[in-house]
């Protein structure tokens, strides 16, 4: 009620706001607006955005060197993770036994009586397998 | 847009720099008014409406034709009026103005002086935000989208600053002109 109040009462408001807003437009003066327009058109129409400018030299500068500054603090990360981690990995699964399932190349858990953990080591690449049987007894193979 | 501003502004973008005028010109008079009406100064508004036409003739590859090219002209403009820095009221604009168009005789000079001072003084009361939304949807009749387009603002926004602004331009005209809130037609 008190919005369709306002609406009413604002609508006379607005018609004589624009009437007054058209009575008190404004020409330019012809030699201002010959003027005007000789120096719009003195430059060369083209430019695809109004927002883009073409960036200083030593923004590009910045770029690089911190491009350069993050790639070395990538190296340097990385080279210190691999120092400081684990040597070697290790994988524990079922062990393949030969036989496999319907889809082909799935090997077939039922089946599986034996447990085999994998140790690599990182720096010489030797592996390490062992195997466990269901009683737990366990034999070892390098390679 | 309609046919013809589209041959136009092919005209000047493939290098025909004379189909600049007849593009621009019905907009001549919306142009420097809307920019007085921002700035609240002759002489700036000038100056606005200078750099809105250079703007418009070097960035004119980047029109979309499917805006109204008015619209889009009023959206440069607020641009440059955001970026200058032009702001201030102009108490002897009125003066200026009635001294450049002396009216025909003295009743006329009367109401001319009267109307303008009206508009201007409900405008005073606005914010910069606001003034521009009321300026953009209730006096040039945009809709909510395009002003919204031309101040890239979001619709929401354009709602609530329109909501403030005619609040405030209804409380100033019930205090200062209440003859305004009558309907006369």
């Amino acid at each position: 009620m008190k919005r369709e109040r306002k609406g009413r009462e604002y609508r006379p408001l607005l018609d004589n706001l624009r009437a007054i807003a058209r009575s008190e437009e404004k020409d330019w003066e012809e030699e201002d607006w010959r003027r005007a327009l000789r120096r719009a058109t003195a430059a060369e129409p083209g430019e695809l955005r109004p927002g883009w400018k073409p960036l200083a030299g030593w923004v590009w500068a910045y770029a690089v060197v911190i491009v350069i500054l993050l790639g070395a603090a990538a190296v340097a990360t990385s080279s210190f993770f691999r120092t400081a981690g684990p040597t070697i990995m290790a994988r524990v699964e079922p062990a393949r036994n030969g036989s496999r399932g319907p889809a082909g190349g799935a090997v077939s858990l039922a089946l599986q009586n034996q447990l085999s953990a994998t140790f690599v080591s990182a720096e010489s690449g030797l592996r390490v397998y062992w195997y466990f049987d269901k009683e737990f007894d366990w034999k070892e193979e390098k390679r | 847009m309609d046919e013809r501003e589209s041959r136009l502004v092919e005209l000047v973008l493939q290098g025909d720099s004379d189909a600049f005028g007849p593009l621009v010109t019905p907009y001549r008079k919306a142009l420097l008014t809307m920019a007085y009406r921002l700035c609240r100064n002759w002489e700036d508004a000038g100056e606005l409406s200078q750099e809105t036409l250079l703007r418009a003739y070097r960035y004119l590859r980047s029109y979309d034709p499917r805006r109204s090219f008015r619209n889009w002209m009023f959206q440069i403009l607020v641009n440059v009026w955001r970026s200058s820095g032009k702001n201030r009221p102009d108490v002897a604009a009125l003066r200026e103005w009635a001294t450049t168009h002396p009216a025909e005789g003295p009743e006329e000079e009367h109401d001319r002086s009267e109307i303008r001072s009206q508009l201007m003084d409900c405008l005073d009361g606005l914010s910069r935000r606001e003034r521009e939304v009321f300026l953009l949807r209730d006096i040039e009749d945009m809709s909510i989208l395009e002003t919204a387009q031309a101040l890239s603002i979001s619709p929401l926004s354009v709602r609530v600053r329109l909501s403030l602004a005619r609040k405030k331009i209804r409380e100033r005209a019930k205090e200062k002109f209440p003859h305004l809130l009558e309907d006369r037609r």
